[in-house]
């Protein structure tokens, strides 16, 4: 096994980096709904650090189980909308920052992926 | 200031046959011969050719005379003394005899002008200027100087406590070279990989790292478990935000500091992470991180997309190269060191 190939810890999921025995049973797509919505409901309140990892772990589990940045992006945004529901509306500003600082985290091992299949070509 | 007469050190037998004979203890004798000691040599620059000897035989016997005398006060004033404050702790003056003899050793290690010009400035209170004009420098010219003998006294300060030479040759330069905070000398030294290699240093250097720690461009992070993962992708945002970075590359920054401290933590097992500010011809942000595990055997295949990767999808250290400016890896039976680059996009 070279280097190269070591995901982090994905939190939630076993240390092979597909969803822990719980989520086991779960599709990946809908495992990765829930998850999501504990990190995103996490991060709102404090802003940390913590949060943000986890939201970078999510996104690069997504990627080694194959799903797309079409559902990832489609998960963000059911998932933003159930918070924006219930949102006081001097919130949203914040709320919206929030949302757009986390799904960065997200996307950010797809956007390295990409990068490395350009840099590939 | 003059040239030190060349025979000072060789003055300690004689200033120790003096003060062994008077002195109660040996312990005291030794306390007695280093106040003899600094003061001759802060004296010596003011003292006529050929007559260091005397001045030191006289010194010895009046610093002997101070000390029966403080003695005897004490005696006389003892019923005065009693002191409601909390009592020293058991060892605590052991502990303040063993730091004055391990400043008075350090002294002793550092070269006679270096010398000179320290205590001239240190316990004489002469300023830089003067000391340039005697010197025939510059004030900056021997700041410099002063700052340069003052690493170098930490370092042998922190040798005298400890008790024991250095195990290695590299270990002094390493220690030097991180008292000094210098950012080019501790790459050049390669401080960093060396405190993972050698014990002694690593028990040792503890106090020249917490002074190194003050700067504000930089922040060192020991990597052991994913809270550290955590701590050092935080600390990377916070330093990059100064420098007025766009959101997305914070989080690139981030993402390349996961992938690495990941890597080490799970070939490794621990390491450390350095962050810090670039403020030279161009601006940016720099990390180099550093493991002492089993090296990476071919770091060109390392480096290339879907290698034996378990995932498949090449990233890790292929994804590190992909997201930073200047990424270059060292690896061997040592460890493996990875320093990358983000440059600013204004330059």
């Amino acid at each position: 096994m070279s280097r190269e190939d070591g995901p982090p810890p994905v939190p939630g999921r076993a240390d092979d980096g597909r969803p822990a025995s719980r989520a086991a049973s779960l599709p990946p797509l809908q495992a990765l709904e829930r998850d999501y919505r504990a990190a995103f409901l996490r991060y709102l309140p404090q802003r940390r650090e913590e949060a943000l990892h986890t939201g970078y772990a999510l996104g690069r589990s997504a990627v080694t189980e194959g799903l797309s940045i079409l559902q990832l992006a489609q998960v963000h945004h059911d998932v933003f909308l159930e918070v924006l529901c219930d949102c006081p509306r001097d919130e949203l500003p914040d709320v919206a920052r929030a949302a757009s600082e986390f799904f960065l985290e997200v996307l950010a091992a797809h956007d390295m992926a990409q990068r490395v299949f350009l840099d590939d070509r | 200031m003059r040239p030190a007469d060349p025979d000072v050190t060789s003055l300690l037998p004689m200033v120790q046959r003096i003060v062994g004979a008077r002195a109660a203890d040996p312990t005291t004798a030794e306390d007695l011969v280093q106040e003899t000691m600094v003061r001759v040599l802060a004296a010596a620059d003011r003292i006529e050719p050929g007559m260091l000897e005397p001045y030191a035989i006289t010194t010895a016997k009046n610093v002997v005379v101070t000390e029966w005398r403080d003695q005897d006060r004490q005696r006389r004033n003892l019923p005065r003394a009693l002191d409601p404050s909390v009592p020293d702790e058991p060892g605590e003056d052991l502990v303040s005899r063993e730091e004055q003899t391990a400043v008075a050793q350090a002294l002793m290690q550092l070269p006679e002008e270096e010398q000179q010009t320290l205590l001239a400035h240190e316990v004489s209170g002469q300023d830089t200027r003067s000391l340039a004009e005697e010197l025939g420098s510059s004030a900056g010219t021997v700041a410099g100087r002063l700052s340069r003998t003052r690493a170098r006294m930490r370092v042998e300060y922190l040798l005298a406590l400890e008790g024991a030479d250095p195990p290695t040759d590299r270990c002094r330069p390493v220690l030097l070279a991180l008292s000094g905070g210098n950012t080019r000398r501790r790459r050049e030294a390669d401080v960093d990989r060396h405190l993972l290699e050698c014990g002694f240093c690593e028990r040792v250097s503890p106090p020249l790292q917490q002074r190194a720690a003050l700067r504000d461009d930089e922040v060192r992070i020991a990597v052991r478990t994913e809270d550290d993962v955590i701590a050092a992708r935080h600390a990377t945002r916070e330093l990059a935000g100064r420098l007025g970075l766009p959101r997305t590359d914070l989080t690139v920054l981030a993402t390349a500091m996961t992938e690495v401290t990941g890597n080490m933590l799970r070939f490794a097992g621990s390491g450390e992470v350095r962050v810090e500010l670039v403020d030279g011809a161009r601006r940016g942000v720099r990390i180099v991180a550093r493991d002492a595990g089993p090296g990476i055997p071919d770091v060109e295949q390392a480096l290339t997309t879907g290698v034996s990767s378990a995932d498949a999808l090449g990233l890790g250290l292929p994804g590190i190269r992909s997201l930073m400016d200047d990424v270059t890896v060292e690896s061997g039976a040592g460890g493996t060191t990875v320093t990358m680059t983000k440059w600013c996009p204004d330059g």
